[in-house]
Parts: C-alpha cells; structure tokens; sequence
C-alpha cells in the first residue's frame, strides 16, 4: 500500500530510496529534494499526506560500537579516553519525517542524512503549522539548524543550557544546575519556628550545609 | 527572654521520626530547651502548635504523576479536609505548607525557589513522592535529585506515587513535627533568606 | 454619550503582559503562559514548556527494554495502561512476534478502563476548574472505583508497568470480574450525574460554546487527532482505521463533534466513555481462557518452578534479567490510540538488549502547540475551559 507512494515519489524524483522494516515504509531523500518531497506528498491528491506525526531524529555515533545497548558515551562527564577514541560515523544523525493521510490511510516516513560537520536542513514550518514545534525540539535535543524556521529556539531546555542533550556524547548525568544545589538536608530541624530564633532555614543551621557541585555528589 | 546560643546539648543524638508512631515516641525537636520554658511559654507554644497543625493552608506545586494522587486526597474518599487540611492557597503569599508533589527539574528550580522564598514564616515543606525527595529514577541532565537540594523539607512522603494514605500519614508526622517545635506569640528578628 | 466616547479614544492604553506561572493551578502544573493582554482579550499567548522535562529518552537508552515500561506509565500518567501497551506493541513490532489471545483480550480491557480514568479525569478537572466542585468529587469517585479494579489486577493503582513483551504480568484475580461488572454501573450512574449537572447547564453552556473554535483543515494541520480532532468532525481513530490488538472484533462506535469548540470536546469525552464501558462488557463477554503471555523464553521469562528446576530456565532468566531482551536491529514507529489522541512509539534498536534510540509521540505535544491559535481573541477567563478541554498531559507532552 505504501509501497505505491514510494513508488510516485522515485517516479519524480529519482534520488530517492525505499525500504521497508517490519511494514514500516522509508523513503530516503536528499537534503535538497527534502521540501520538494513533502510538499508533493502534501499536495498530491493520491498521496494526501495532511497530517504531519512527529518528526524523529537519530544520532548513530554508538550504533555499531555500542556492546551493551544505546548508552551514551559516558555517565557524567566523558573520561579522555573516550573522548580521544570517539567512534567516528558519517552521516552521523538522521531526521525521520512521520507522514500520514486520514483520507487513505496511508503512512509513510521520508529520511534524511545528515553529517555532523553539516547539520542543517531547510524548514517546512510553512507546509505544516505543527512542524514549527517538532523542529524546535529536534533542535533542542540534538542540534539540528532548520533553515527558514521562523522562531528556532529550544523547546524543553532552557536558554542556559549548553550542549544538546540526547547526542550520544552527550553525558547522561551532567546536569548544569540554575540554581546552586545543597548538600544533605538537616534531619532535625525544619524551618519553621524553633529553636534558634524564628524561621531559621535549614540551610543555615550548622550541619554540613554548604553548595556542592552537583556533578561530584551523588 | 534569652535565647540559648546553642541548638542541642552535646551528646544529643535525635532520633528520626518513626512512621506512624504514637504521639509520645516521636522525639523530633526535644532539647533542653522544652524544660527550660516557663510554663506559660510552653502553653503558648502548645496552643499555637495545636492551632497551625490543625490548620494548613496548602500551596501544592503539583507538577507531574503525583498530582493524580494528590487529587484523590482532596477528593471524598481519602479525605484531607478531616485533618484541616483541605485548603489548597494557590498563591504562596496565604500558604504556609509547600507541598512539591512531582518531579522538579533544573529549568523549574527557579520557580519553586521564588515560591518558597514568597511564603511567609511559619512554613513547611512536604516532599510528595519519591522525584521530590530524591530524585526518583529520573537520575539524567534534566531532574534535579530531590527538592531538598534547593530548599528545605520537612517531611518526605515515598512512593511512586504514593497512596493517600501514605500522604496522610505523612501530613499526620507533619502535624506532629509542628506541634513539638516551639511557637512564639511575635517574633522578634527578620527571618533570614534561604540563601 | 458621545463626550465620554471622544475621551475614551483619546486615552492611551497599552496592551499588559500577564505571566500565567508555571506553578499555577490552572496550568496543569507545567506550562508558562505569556499572555499579551488588551482589558481582558488575549491578543498574543506564547507557550512555554519543559518545566516537566524528564529525560524520557535518555533514560530509556540505559534501561533495557522492559525496564523502560516504569518510564513510559509516567508519560501520560491519567491513562498509563495505554502508554505500557503502545510500548510493548511496538517491542512486539520490532522483534516480529504477537502476544497470546487471552493477553490482547486483557490488554484492550484493561486500556479502555484507563481510557475511562483519563477521561474522568479531564472532565473532573472542567468542572473544577469552572467552580464546579461536585463535579469534580463524583468524577474521582468513578475513578477511585476503576482504579480499585486496576490495583486489584495488576498491583498498583497509577503507576502499573503491567505489560510484557508476548503478555502482560498478572491475570484476573478470583472474583475480580464480578466486582468489575458490579462496579461499572456505578461509575456509569455517576457519569451520568456529571452530564445531568453540566451538559444543559446555562452557565456551563455560556462558558464552553464557542470558545476555543478550531477548523477540520486547521486541526489537521496542527497535528490534531484524539478526541480533539473528531470535535472538529475528522474521523480518525486508530482503533477504526487501523485495528490492532482486538479492536476489530469489537463493536463499538467512534462519536464525533460538529463545531470543534470547547463544548463538544467535553461533551465527545463523555460519550467516549459511554463507547469503553461498551467494549469493556464485550471483552469480559468473548475473552478466552489460557495463558497471558507467550511461552517462548527467549522474549518472556520462563514460569518459577523451570527457573529453579531446570538449566534452561534457569540460563534464560538469567540473560533475560541482566541483558534485557535481544531485539533485533531496526526502526519501527507504532501508533495506538491513547486517550488524547494518537500516542507513537519510534522505537531504534541496534540489537542489542536495551533500545537504542526512543522517541514519543505525545498526543498532547501538537495541541498544545495551537493553544495560541485556539485562544486568540477571547478573554482570559475563557483560557480556562480551552486549556482544560484540550487535556494537556505534562508527561507525555514533554517526556
């Protein structure tokens, strides 16, 4: 049934690539024919593809070297050894688009490529309005620049925070606090009224109360 | 009246409080202190205990999961308003118990610090479920490890969530940390910042 | 008349920025709202979210794959059931197996008495939110009875991680299937309370018509499905267009709005909870005795008395506890009806015991990316009902 869809887009444009995966149909595009593709699987009255799902993206850099599952290259802060010894994979990321029509019942997933020295794609927030915030979130999460997007700014994390969390080199515990983090509360005392002098916050009561890094302390 | 320069006599080992265990054996805040009181000091505490435990004004910062069984304990059948609890205050500035029911992640650490910082003396802090008190199994860049790495808690509720009852034995343990701690008519210096 | 008209142009006025918190009750706990107000009509709301931002994904990479259920329960955490069956189907997809029958009988059960908790919940929290408390006290009510049968069954009341890979964990209960039937009236008696305390009334009427309008083609483009999508007249149900499980032995119809406002998305959720009652009979009606979970010990862990009886058992245990499950390297994307909408899993796996890569479709990502479009021009109390109606669930929204 999809198959029928990867079918009329190879007929037009003939770079393109199918597969299938347990019923899932693929199609492989260029950057460049990107927007070209979806606009035609959105105008075309055979194909119909009104709803946009999601769109996905992956990073391969531990695919192959990875023993004991998708894991990250390190917990909190990547040692040196796996930094200099990094898996290199080109393409590394690919961006999976989630199309589907209500009218035909038909889905399909177009994929792109993408190196990591060139992580750019152009934008279809202008096809679809809910494209505009998947974008972002690709962009969040895993850095991806979407050319022509009219607001590009991360979703999820906040303005302060570096890096892009789901890459694989990313680490998994490193967190980049807002606010200083303390160390291990006062069991005895509260910080309501009590002795001491009213409302005293724990934080300044005597036992062990100090800003730890909250990267060291577990 | 003076005030001692110490907190507890040395030699002092506070027992934590026991879960659920009678009113007599939850030594939470006993120190020499509580002997040194007059009497009229230790009823005006005694009374003034009595009427802020009965009396709670929530602000639940519900954020995820934990809120489903936060609504069930408001609700009829796991009734919070029995223990003079039913109010929930969604501004802090009327609130004097902060109940952090969900997860809370770096990017709401701000918030809940202003929150707390804008509740006014005497307050308390109720760690709803076990992502507030420490982290849950959420241990990655995004989820802060218990909200007690940002702000004091008083009382830590577990569970993944927990049931009502749990919550309310928790209020119970709350209610009975309140009542022992000493309570004042006025207080007489500024409340210092959480820092 | 005129004078005070004349005056009233010539006063400058300025539009005020609001900030609706991310502690805020109406909120649902995690969403910021930047509203740019004139008097009392929204000219301008910007949404701003990731005050719930768990890591999903992340932690999922160093789970293997059955420990990752627990993280999907807390993504839509009103209808958890549903999330741990999309999951595991998409496991099932990926490795190329089907679980038992009794186990898919099970399944839709136990996911349309989630559905039935979620709706509750979402119309609980219209009513009080619009100040209709007793609303609210009767829809957790109906809920504390359904999740009394859940915990009976699988062991937890919210939080249940109930499905395996090839089954699911824990069978009916003696006796518990003629406390199900006993209790659905009741929960049926008190939904029909809340339609007779909200569904004619004027105030509520005045308060949800017409508010938050939304066109078919706009939904759509949005990214709209669930219930929010059928109030505009679309219908698109995955349990209709593509069945899965035992959907299509069930009969069961898809009810669908007229205007896309705020009224009929609350009016559709308690029709669909009408419809779930329905398939819960027919399920307890056609389900066949026999196992709930495969017998193939590569994918589900072998029963106890192999385990401490026999070397296989035992070895399989073993590699299935510490290595997790083989699942063979792949892409899949699998899409069920959750309560909101349509819930994807896009599941990656390079083979090995714990997925490579997972990422969820939340039903509630798109709509609440149209909460600008949905709001504009109305006034700020009437955000209320929107934000309520569209049932933005923080866990799945933001992973």
């Amino acid at each position: 049934m999809a198959q029928a869809l990867i079918d009329r887009v190879r007929e037009k444009f003939a770079a393109a690539k199918g597969s299938s995966h347990r019923g899932d149909e693929v199609v492989t595009v260029e950057r460049g024919d990107l927007v070209a593709v979806i606009a035609f699987l959105r105008n075309d009255s055979a194909c119909d593809m009104k709803l946009l799902r999601q769109i996905a993206a992956v990073d391969l850099l531990t695919f192959a070297g990875e023993t004991t599952g998708g894991g990250s290259l390190a917990s909190i802060e990547a040692p040196a050894y796996a930094t200099a010894h990094k898996p290199q994979v080109e393409p590394r990321y690919y961006v999976s688009y989630n199309l589907y029509s209500i009218t035909k019942k038909q889905s399909l997933r177009v994929r792109v490529d993408l190196r990591s020295d060139d992580l750019k794609l152009p934008s279809i927030a202008s096809l679809y309005k809910t494209a505009d915030w998947w974008e972002r979130y690709v962009y969040d999460m895993f850095g991806v620049v979407f050319e022509g997007h009219p607001d590009l700014r991360r979703l999820l994390m906040y303005p302060e925070f570096v890096g892009h969390p789901l890459r694989k080199d990313y680490p998994v515990r490193k967190r980049q606090p807002l606010v200083p983090e303390l160390d291990f509360p006062d069991l005895v005392r509260g910080p309501g009224p009590g002795p001491g002098g009213a409302g005293v916050p724990m934080s300044q009561t005597h036992v062990g109360r100090k800003n730890v890094d909250p990267n060291t302390y577990d | 009246m003076s005030r001692l320069p110490v907190l507890y006599p040395e030699g002092h080992v506070p027992e934590s409080p026991r879960v659920g265990g009678e009113d007599k054996s939850v030594p939470v805040l006993l120190s020499r202190l509580d002997e040194s009181l007059g009497w009229f000091e230790k009823a005006l505490s005694g009374t003034l205990g009595w009427a802020r435990k009965n009396s709670i004004f929530q602000y639940p910062f519900v954020t995820a999961c934990c809120g489903m069984e936060y609504m069930s304990a408001m609700a009829g059948r796991y009734d919070i308003a029995r223990f003079g609890a039913e109010f929930p205050r969604f501004t802090p500035r009327q609130a004097d118990l902060l109940m952090i029911v969900g997860t809370i992640n770096v990017k709401q650490t701000p918030v809940l610090r202003r929150v707390y910082d804008q509740m006014c003396e005497p307050k308390w802090v109720m760690a709803f479920g076990v992502c507030a008190s420490s982290g849950g199994f959420y241990d990655n860049y995004a989820t802060v490890q218990g909200a007690d790495r940002v702000i004091p808690v008083d009382v830590y509720v577990p569970g993944c969530p927990p049931r009502p009852e749990q919550v309310l034995d928790g209020l119970k343990i709350l209610q009975e940390k309140i009542q022992s701690q000493r309570h004042r008519a006025a207080t007489v210096e500024k409340a210092k910042d959480v820092g | 008349m005129t004078d005070s008209l004349a005056v009233e142009s010539e006063l400058p006025t300025s539009l005020m920025t609001v900030n609706l918190g991310p502690s805020h009750p109406a909120m649902h706990g995690t969403v910021r709202l930047t509203v740019t107000l004139d008097g009392e009509t929204i000219i301008e709301a910007i949404p701003e979210i990731g005050f719930l931002h768990r890591g999903f994904s992340k932690s999922s990479e160093q789970s293997t794959w059955h420990q990752v259920l627990p993280y999907t329960d807390r993504l839509n955490y009103v209808s958890p059931i549903l999330n741990n069956v999309g999951y595991i189907l998409g496991v099932e997809k990926l490795i190329g197996i089907k679980d038992t029958e009794r186990s898919q009988y099970l399944r839709v059960l136990m996911g349309e008495i989630s559905r039935i908790t979620d709706h509750l919940t979402c119309v609980g929290a219209i009513g009080l939110e619009l100040g209709a408390f007793t609303v609210f006290l009767y829809a957790m009510e109906a809920r504390e009875l359904l999740w009394d049968r859940i915990a009976e069954l699988t062991g937890a009341r919210v939080t249940t991680s109930w499905t395996r890979v090839g089954g699911v964990a824990t069978d009916m209960p003696p006796g518990w299937e003629q406390k199900l039937r006993d209790c659905l009236p009741r929960v049926l008696e008190l939904t029909d309370e809340i339609d007779q305390l909200l569904t004619r009334n004027r105030i509520f009427i005045d308060r949800t018509r017409d508010i938050g309008i939304i066109s078919a083609e706009d939904a759509v483009d949005f990214g709209f499905t669930g219930p929010c999508l059928r109030a505009c007249g679309v219908n698109y149900d995955v349990r209709k267009a593509h069945p899965y499980l035992v959907y299509d032995r069930m009969d069961f119809t898809v009810p669908l709005g007229e205007r896309g406002d705020t009224y009929d998305r609350y009016v559709l959720r308690l029709q669909e909870i009408k419809q779930s009652y329905r398939i819960v009979l027919q399920c307890l009606e056609q389900m066949p005795p026999g196992p709930i979970i495969i017998d193939d010990w590569r994918y589900a862990l072998p029963p106890k008395k192999d385990v401490f009886g026999s070397i296989e058992g035992v070895m399989a245990h073993f590699k299935l506890i510490m290595e997790g499950i083989q699942v063979p390297a792949g892409e899949v994307y699998v899409y069920t009806e959750g309560a909101n909408g349509e819930l994807g899993f896009h599941l990656v796996s390079n083979g090995k015991g714990k997925p490579y890569a997972i990422q969820v479709r939340g039903p509630g990502l798109p709509i609440l990316s149209a909460l600008p479009h949905l709001i504009k021009g109305h006034a700020v109390a009437d955000l209320i009902p929107i934000f309520d109606s569209i049932n933005m669930i923080g866990g799945e929204v933001e992973q």
